[in-house]
Parts: C-alpha cells; sequence; structure tokens
C-alpha cells in the first residue's frame, strides 16, 4: 500500500459516520446488540452477511450518503472494504471528493 | 487480436462470436489465472442447449451483479429491507435444496418465505394462501404459471387477498403471457414484471412500470445481430449476443446466448433511458403434454442442473421425448463422470415432478443431433401425440 493510501486508511474515524454504519449493519443483521460489539476494526467478512445482505449493504451506505460506490472499488478488493474503520475512512473521501 | 488493439467499437466487433458449446469444451480456457478456484463459487445454467453450463464468478463479482439486479428492482418500486416470498417451480425444489443465497437470505433486516411448488393441490394452494396473506410480501418472486395457478384458485373460490405491502411481482424463468399476467394482477392488485436474465452474466433486461423492459447497461453489452453476423438495426429483430462487463474470472465477450430479440431506444415515461429489449416469443414454450402447466425443458433442465450441483456430472448431453401421456424416451450422452447414481437421480426427481405413474426409456447415445433449426431442445413432444389430441 502507499504511503498516502496508508494515511487515509489509517487515520482515526469518523465517529458520526461510524455510528450510523454501526445502524446500517444492526439494521440488515437484525442484531441491536450489535451495535455494541462491533468497532472500527471489526473486519467486514466477519459482519455475518450472506451475499444479499451484503449487497443490501452497499446499496444502504450509498443511499445514506449520497454516492455510487463504483463496480470497479467491489470487483479489485480493495482495502477500503476490509474493515468497517477503512469503510468510514472511503465514504469520507468519496464526499470529499463530490 | 490483442487487448491493446481494441480501441473503438468497430475493432471489438470484430472479435469472434462465441458459442456455448465452445466455453463448454475449453472451459478452463475461459477461466481467468489470476483467482483460484477455491475462491470462485459456481453455479449451473439451465441446460437448454443440452447441457448445463458451469458459470463462476467470485464473491465480489456476485456483489456487483447481485446490486445491479437489486438497482432495477428498486426502480421497479421495490423497497429494502424486502420481505421476499419465493415461490418455486419444479426449478429451485427439485433437489430438495435452495440456493444458498435464498436459503440464508434476509434473514435480518428484511425476511423470506420459501413455498415449493412442486405440487399445487387445491389444499396446498389454500394452505399457501393463508400462509402468503399472514406473511405480507413486499416482494414476489416466482414462476408464472405457479403464480398464475394461485391466482385462479384465490379467483374461483372468491378470495379476496389484501395485500398491502406488496410493491413488486417479479416473474422469472418462462414466457409469460399475458392472460396470466391479467389473473395475477387481478387477483395481487400489482401488476408483474419480467426480468431478463442468465447465469452467465445476470441482469440483462428488467421490466419497468409501463412493460418495457430496459436494458442493464452497466452490467452487459449487448448487441442484435442478423444471420449473416452484422449488426441489426434499432427495432430489427436478431440473435442476442452479450458481453458481460463485470465478469472477469470467467469471461463471455460476444456470447450467443441463442434468444431472438430488437432493441429499441427508450423514450419510457418511467424515466429510464436505457433502451429496451423486447423478445421475441418465449424462452421456454414447449409444455409437457397431459401436464400443460409444467414447461418441459424447465422441469427437466432443473433436473440436470440439480444433478450437477450434487456433484453428479455424468451427463454430457440430454434430450427428452414425450413418447406418450406418461411416457418419457430420455436420450443421454454420457460423460466420463457417468455413474448409475445419475440415473437415479432424474427417475426419482422427475417422478416427485410428475408423479409415479410416469415412466422413463433411458437411452444411451454417442450424439444428439440438433434440430432442423440447429438448436438443440432439450424436450420434444412426440408430434403424433399433439395430432392426436387436436
Amino acid at each position: 500500500m502507499s504511503s498516502i493510501l496508508r494515511r487515509i486508511w489509517e487515520r482515526p474515524v469518523n465517529e458520526i459516520i461510524f455510528s450510523q454504519i454501526k445502524e446500517i449493519v444492526a439494521t440488515i443483521n437484525n442484531k441491536q446488540d450489535m451495535v455494541e460489539k462491533v468497532t472500527p476494526d471489526t473486519e467486514w467478512i466477519n459482519l455475518g452477511f450472506d451475499s444479499l445482505q451484503a449487497i443490501d449493504f452497499i446499496i444502504a451506505i450509498e443511499d445514506m450518503f449520497g454516492f455510487e460506490v463504483l463496480d470497479e472499488d467491489l470487483l479489485a478488493q480493495k482495502e477500503w472494504l476490509r474493515t468497517l474503520g477503512s469503510i468510514v475512512n472511503y465514504i469520507e473521501k468519496q464526499r470529499a471528493d463530490e | 487480436m490483442a487487448p491493446s488493439a481494441i480501441k473503438t467499437f468497430a475493432d471489438f466487433h470484430q472479435l469472434p462470436l462465441l458459442e456455448k458449446r465452445v466455453v463448454q469444451k475449453q472451459w478452463s480456457a475461459f477461466i481467468s489465472e489470476e483467482f483460484a478456484e477455491k475462491d470462485l463459487i459456481a453455479r449451473y445454467t439451465s441446460g437448454s442447449a443440452g447441457q448445463p453450463l458451469k458459470c463462476v464468478l467470485t464473491p465480489q463479482e456476485r456483489l456487483v451483479l447481485g446490486r445491479h439486479m437489486i438497482r432495477a428492482r428498486l426502480k421497479s418500486d421495490l423497497k429494502l429491507p424486502a420481505r421476499w416470498l419465493i415461490l418455486g417451480g419444479a426449478v429451485r425444489f427439485v433437489s430438495g435444496q435452495v440456493d444458498d443465497e435464498i436459503k440464508s437470505l434476509h434473514k435480518g433486516g428484511g425476511a423470506h418465505l420459501v413455498l415449493p411448488a412442486l405440487e399445487l393441490s387445491p389444499l396446498i394452494i389454500e394452505d399457501y394462501l393463508k400462509k402468503i396473506q399472514t406473511f405480507q410480501p413486499s416482494w414476489i418472486y416466482a414462476m408464472p404459471s405457479t403464480l398464475s395457478r394461485i391466482a385462479i384458485y384465490a379467483c374461483e373460490q372468491g378470495r379476496q387477498l389484501k395485500m398491502q405491502d406488496l410493491h413488486l411481482i417479479e416473474l422469472v424463468g418462462e414466457f409469460l403471457p399475458e392472460r396470466q399476467r391479467q389473473v395475477i394482477e387481478s387477483v395481487f392488485q400489482v401488476r408483474p414484471t419480467s426480468q431478463y436474465a442468465c447465469r452467465e452474466v445476470w441482469g440483462i433486461g428488467f421490466e419497468c412500470k409501463y412493460g418495457l423492459m430496459h436494458l442493464i447497461t452497466e452490467n452487459v453489452y449487448v448487441e442484435i445481430l442478423r444471420d449473416d453476423g452484422s449488426a441489426a438495426q434499432m427495432g430489427e429483430v436478431g440473435e442476442v449476443v452479450i458481453t458481460g462487463l463485470n465478469n472477469r474470472a470467467q469471461t463471455f465477450i460476444r456470447y450467443q446466448l441463442g434468444d431472438l430479440a430488437s432493441i429499441h431506444a427508450s423514450e419510457c415515461p418511467c424515466g429510464n433511458p436505457r433502451p429496451y429489449i423486447r423478445l421475441v416469443g418465449g424462452r421456454t414454450t414447449e409444455k409437457i403434454f397431459g401436464a400443460e402447466d409444467k414447461i418441459g425443458s424447465f422441469v427437466f433442465d432443473s433436473i440436470v442442473r440439480a444433478m450437477c450441483q450434487q456433484g453428479l456430472e455424468g451427463i454430457s448431453q440430454y434430450r427428452v421425448i414425450q413418447r406418450h401421456k406418461d411416457q418419457f424416451e430420455v436420450q443421454i450422452v454420457k460423460s466420463v463422470s457417468w455413474v448409475d447414481q445419475c440415473q437415479l437421480f432424474f427417475e426419482e426427481h422427475t417422478r416427485q415432478v410428475l408423479g409415479d405413474k410416469t415412466q422413463l426409456k433411458f437411452l444411451f447415445v454417442d450424439d444428439i443431433a440438433p434440430s432442423a433449426s440447429g438448436k438443440s431442445k432439450s424436450f420434444i413432444v412426440e408430434p403424433t401425440l399433439i395430432e392426436s389430441n387436436e
């Protein structure tokens, strides 16, 4: 990973966006207690989503934050989708670029 | 031609057309070396050309392809999270299993209800009507013949369904006659929507509320070609050729689907500017004599696909010929993976769908020639059988 990207992914997460992400996760999993359990370091693959819940998650992010995740960003298995923290940082970056 | 040499559509159209049988024969040649096989998820096509094709996708590709389908549904008034009713015909339930994406679907934020439809006796339909009424789906996903049988029964019994949350009825897998569409709409108070998709690339087109099937151009590039391979004009009927724009692990470039259709420029009131596709005739119109609610190719393709999904890949090619009401001749070209269990599987599941009286005669052959039209139909009704009934 380049040093620029590292700085993006490793900066402190935006708490407001993170709390919104937690709500989306809890809604999709229908487990309110998950909100208490997940942290910025929680890995995407550990959220317990099946394939269609994963789609719901991406669409919910797009709806809530008003941008479209590019197909390429999903296909390329980029680092941004690794943890909830990296997803928050990706959202911040997308909003800043708009 | 090297990828770097393709700079224009004209360059792209120089690429050769890809037939399904070529992908079958040289399967590995179409799989990218960038992905480990263990990371790929395999599913099989219906096998309407005689043998199911193994299609693989990465989880990321499934996410992208699935998102395009969901977006198309959202344009047709689907709301998320959805309460999803899945009414299976013979298709997904013939093996006693449901695809994992359905089985585990919306176990959280949404909800789903799966109702198998192998048998639809009045007693079962009555039970289903109660379950549907209680569940209150927002999205129904069903085969036209299955849902129309339930709708006809409800009409006959004078049953009024109150479906206050229902936004989308998505009909799949069969040609949708207008009469069936009207019956379903009258009972469920929502106009059914058809989709056009395939296992290889998933979403190709999705019908809007004004009845036009808009292409999902973010997911697939569609060409309509004349018999000589030249491009058809807008509105001219030709063969559907697709290129999957999001398939990386297994590519489908200028892939011949075998369907006939025309493409039209969109001036649709729904606001979707994408062109729309009009399929000519149904893709699955061969009905089983004596069981007219069942589409022959659909039933048998489903059984063979389920067989493959169970690891029984013993059929290289097959064709079923209905000789009499309950008598079927099953012609099979064995593959090297043939085991006797394949035949038992076929027999058992055919009887589950068509009843215990069904007699199957198996013929093992070296080759199955295509019909005069050049297409390999997996199900044929003996012409004399139809004539004798006329």
